[in-house]
């Protein structure tokens, strides 16, 4: 509670002002002062002490009356009057007695109301001067007790003002730290820094040194490339000259070829012209020889033509006799043809009827074996459309209990015909809280009868055996 | 002489009032609470129900394909799916149907209320008769149907001729807020009024034969727990101690009741012996233990914070050590059993859901809602559907869902909040 209070600076205020005005009605409540006198005493009545003439107001209860003697002489007239006098005195004593203790009871009345009202008045005053007093000290302990929390708010200023500077010694102190830090690490780079500037001032002499060689180098590169140059345009010019030389041997060379050529020319005309009087004088012979030629070759034809004519003769005789032959060749070949022709087509129509009953039964044997493939194939189809429903009658059937997510589960099951499992279920394998192995168990039997297999297939007990696996959600 | 006379008069009135109120109860009154389905059963058995006409609303064939929708096992088929099919009792083969629905239901009213039902396996054509006789309530034997139905194809006792009790808050913000305590069918029709209260009604819990509720009440400006017979309204007091009397649970053989009580302290859990008013104190800790449960005859589950949060922990109900039972999670409370499962609420980053598990199984819990504040749930007696409380447009609905988690129902009162619902035990009457 201290903690909570301590949290909430107004509270704590509250609760100390309040701790103190209950303290202060407490004390209050005591009467520490003397007891008071009469009225301050705040007795409603008040007690009225008698006044002095009114002690000598006889009083009518108090008063005794003298002996009446017995008078010894009979009633005088006179005696009589003064008896009535003494008692007219008697009674107008006993009315101012009664007037007079009236007027006394009336002043004392008087009195005790005005004592009353005093009384009451002081008992207001009191009760006001209590009240003021209670104002007064509450006001005090208010008073006070905003002093306690200034102090306190004071104290908490001065410890958090003690907090932050202390917190700003830290800071500073870290500060110089960091400074003192930063500080160093400068001069630490300064210091690699110089050593880098020295590291590049001698790397840059290095490299001006090496610049230097390279350049030295490059510069006698150069002047033996231009060593080279001198030399090439020397053996240039050299060249020149020789070629300048040959230049000059094969122009020489071509004129002296030119010349001869000339001279060829010259003979070769020459020759040209023997050779055409030879010509001329060759085909003159030549046309003579032609001309005896002809002649020959006219008397040459006329034997050879006379020769061919009886060559041609013969030939036609031989081609007549050849064309007999032939023609029997042919006539004879054309029967072998058609002999040949006629067991070919029997040969090969005996083949086609031999592939026609192969090409037949292998029709055959295809028809029975798609039959077959289709057959197997609704077969398989029915037995898997069977499997889908029984999975899908099963699934409807199973309530996987609560927390049992991730388990897996399989089974064996054979169904009879009429859709009851045989034999039991099986549960191969179960991974999953008891609950679940249990459900899964229960669902195929919830799930009976099972959704049958078509009539026209008869399914063996080995066709309707599986093995399904189940898995929670 | 005038003593004799005066007992007569008014034992006189208490009969003329339990009769009436037996008669109120009993007769159909029009619903107070919308309906509306929210999520409908996916992959369910498929099962076809021709029209059963009756005079009540949606008839006989509606009442029972909402019960069945409502236990998350079933996908109703369409009626056009199967046109002019052969009315009760005609010539007709289901296996043709075998690739529309698995079952197909078929029945006839005989005219007084009573019902008569086939159920028609499709994949062999396998008929099942039953005859349910009628109840002054005309809803009960639809509902009765659906028991039977759901008993045959599942092989689990069906928990839709139950009833549930519930606490409504009437003006809850003004100064005329009134608390109700109402008892219905268990799909929110037939709402009767049980009692009423400016001071508050939390808890009701059912007695095991469905004719009693406990409940705690502030009728006398401080808490008591109370029995009271919902058919003749007698009522009594079974503890008022000092500091809170909570959280009444009645033992599965009506004997005990087993509460939460603070009068030496701190709330520990105690149980009452309902004849004799005996009582037995159950834990001792410095913990809050409340929120008790029966867990069959021989043990309690309840909530305390003996470990720093509130968690759930069983305890035998003769008393010892109590064992924890949740570990997943900073929050579980306020658990119910029914039938080896259990239902509780669990916090989630700030939020509070309702979630179930078996009760002997491993750590593992399915989450059965997403609101943001689901409280005070409780298990139809088959453990197949979960009541819970939900805030739902700024006002507490009721909600059931079944316990696979594929169906979803809310149950809006028109009147005002409804709170600490109590879903009955199977009923004898």
């Amino acid at each position: 509670m201290i903690k909570l209070l301590s949290k909430h600076p107004g509270a704590l205020i509250g609760a100390v002002i309040f701790h103190l005005l209950i303290i202060a009605l407490f004390i209050l409540s005591f009467d520490w002062s003397e007891k008071p006198k009469g009225i301050e005493a705040g007795i409603p009545v008040a007690i009225v002490l008698p006044e002095a003439n009114t002690l000598e107001v006889p009083s009518s209860t108090v008063k005794a009356e003298p002996k009446k003697e017995p008078s010894e002489k009979p009633d005088d007239p006179g005696e009589k009057a003064e008896q009535l006098k003494k008692e007219q005195q008697k009674l107008a004593a006993l009315a101012t007695i009664a007037a007079t203790e009236k007027a006394l009871k009336e002043k004392r009345k008087a009195e005790k109301k005005l004592a009353q009202k005093k009384a009451e008045k002081l008992k207001l005053e009191k009760q006001q001067k209590l009240k003021a007093q209670k104002l007064a000290k509450a006001k005090e302990a208010k008073q006070k007790a905003k002093q306690e929390a200034e102090k306190k708010a004071e104290k908490e200023r001065l410890i958090q003002k003690q907090r932050e500077e202390e917190k700003a010694q830290e800071e500073a102190d870290k500060k110089a730290e960091l400074d003192k830090v930063e500080a160093e690490n400068a001069a630490k780079a300064e210091e690699e820094a110089k050593a880098e500037k020295k590291r590049l001032e001698k790397k840059a002499a290095k490299k001006r040194a090496e610049e230097k060689a390279q350049e030295e180098a490059e510069a006698k590169l150069e002047e033996e490339k231009a060593e080279k140059r001198r030399k090439e345009r020397a053996e240039a010019r050299k060249e020149e000259r020789r070629k300048e030389k040959l230049e000059e041997e094969k122009k020489a060379k071509k004129e002296a070829k030119r010349k001869a050529k000339k001279e060829a020319a010259k003979k070769l005309a020459k020759e040209k012209a023997e050779k055409e009087a030879e010509e001329r004088k060759a085909k003159e012979r030549a046309e003579k020889r032609a001309a005896k030629e002809k002649v020959e070759r006219a008397e040459r034809a006329a034997k050879a033509k006379a020769e061919e004519e009886a060559k041609e003769k013969a030939e036609k005789a031989a081609a007549i006799k050849a064309a007999k032959a032939k023609k029997e060749m042919a006539k004879k070949l054309a029967d072998k043809k058609i002999r040949d022709e006629s067991r070919r087509k029997w040969e090969e129509a005996q083949a086609k009827k031999k592939a026609d009953a192969a090409a037949e039964a292998k029709k055959k044997a295809a028809a029975s074996a798609a039959n077959k493939a289709s057959s197997d194939k609704a077969r398989n189809g029915a037995l898997n459309s069977w499997g889908s429903k029984v999975e899908r009658h099963v699934r409807r059937h199973w309530e996987q209990p609560a927390s049992s997510s991730g388990s897996v589960a399989k089974v064996r099951i054979t169904v009879s015909n009429s859709g009851y499992i045989v034999g039991g279920v099986k549960v191969l394998s179960c991974k999953g809280p008891p609950a679940f192995c249990a459900s899964v168990k229960e669902a195929f039997t919830n799930a009976e009868p099972l959704p049958r297999t078509e009539g026209k297939y008869r399914f063996k007990n080995s066709d309707r055996t599986f093995t399904m696996t189940m898995k929670s959600n | 002489m005038i003593f004799t006379t005066n007992i007569i008069a008014i034992r006189k009135s208490i009969r003329n009032i339990s009769l009436l109120f037996f008669v109120l109860f009993s007769s159909s009154l029009s619903a107070e609470l919308q309906l509306s389905i929210s999520k409908s059963a996916n992959d369910g058995i498929p099962i076809y129900i021709a029209n059963i006409a009756a005079t009540i609303p949606g008839g006989h064939s509606g009442i029972i394909e909402a019960d069945l929708k409502r236990s998350g096992r079933f996908t109703i088929v369409d009626r056009a799916k199967i046109p002019n099919i052969a009315p009760f009792g005609g010539t007709l083969n289901a296996v043709a149907y075998q690739d529309i629905a698995d079952y197909i239901v078929r029945g006839k009213d005989d005219g007084n209320g009573g019902l008569s039902i086939e159920l028609i396996s499709t994949s062999d054509n396998a008929k099942t008769n039953y005859q349910i006789t009628a109840n002054t309530n005309p809803r009960r034997p639809a509902h009765k149907a659906a028991d039977q139905i759901f008993e045959k194809i599942t092989h689990e006792k069906g928990a839709f001729d139950t009833r549930l009790a519930y606490v409504t808050v009437i003006n809850n913000a003004s100064s005329k807020r009134m608390f109700k305590l109402f008892v219905s069918d268990a799909d929110g029709y037939n709402e009767q009024e049980i009692m009423s209260s400016r001071e508050p009604i939390t808890s009701p819990t059912w007695s095991p034969k469905g004719n009693e509720l406990a409940y705690t009440s502030f009728e006398l400006n401080r808490s008591g727990i109370y029995i009271q017979n919902i058919f003749t309204g007698a009522k009594r007091l079974i503890s008022g101690r000092k500091g809170s009397n909570n959280a009444p649970a009645w033992s599965p053989d009506g004997s005990k009741l087993a509460v939460s009580l603070s009068f030496t302290g701190n709330p520990e859990i105690y149980t009452i012996n309902v004849s004799s008013g005996a009582l037995k104190q159950i834990t001792k800790s410095r913990a809050i233990d409340t929120e008790p449960t029966w867990n069959g005859t021989n043990s309690i589950i309840f909530t305390s914070n003996r470990g720093g949060k509130p968690q759930l922990y069983r305890v035998s109900a003769s008393g010892g050590v109590a064992q924890r039972l949740t570990f997943s999670g900073k929050y579980n409370s306020a658990a119910d059993v029914a039938n080896n499962k259990m239902t509780f609420i669990t916090g989630n980053s700030g939020a509070f859901h309702v979630a179930i598990k078996s009760v002997n199984g491993g750590s593992g819990k399915d989450m059965l809602s997403n609101g943001r504040m689901d409280e005070t749930p409780t298990l139809a007696p088959n453990g197949t559907m979960v009541a819970y409380t939900t805030l739902r447009g700024g006002q507490n609905t009721l909600a059931v869902v079944s316990d696979n988690g594929k169906a979803k129902q809310f149950l809006k009162s028109a009147l005002g909040d409804i709170r600490y619902p109590a879903w009955s035990p199977y009923l004898h009457r």
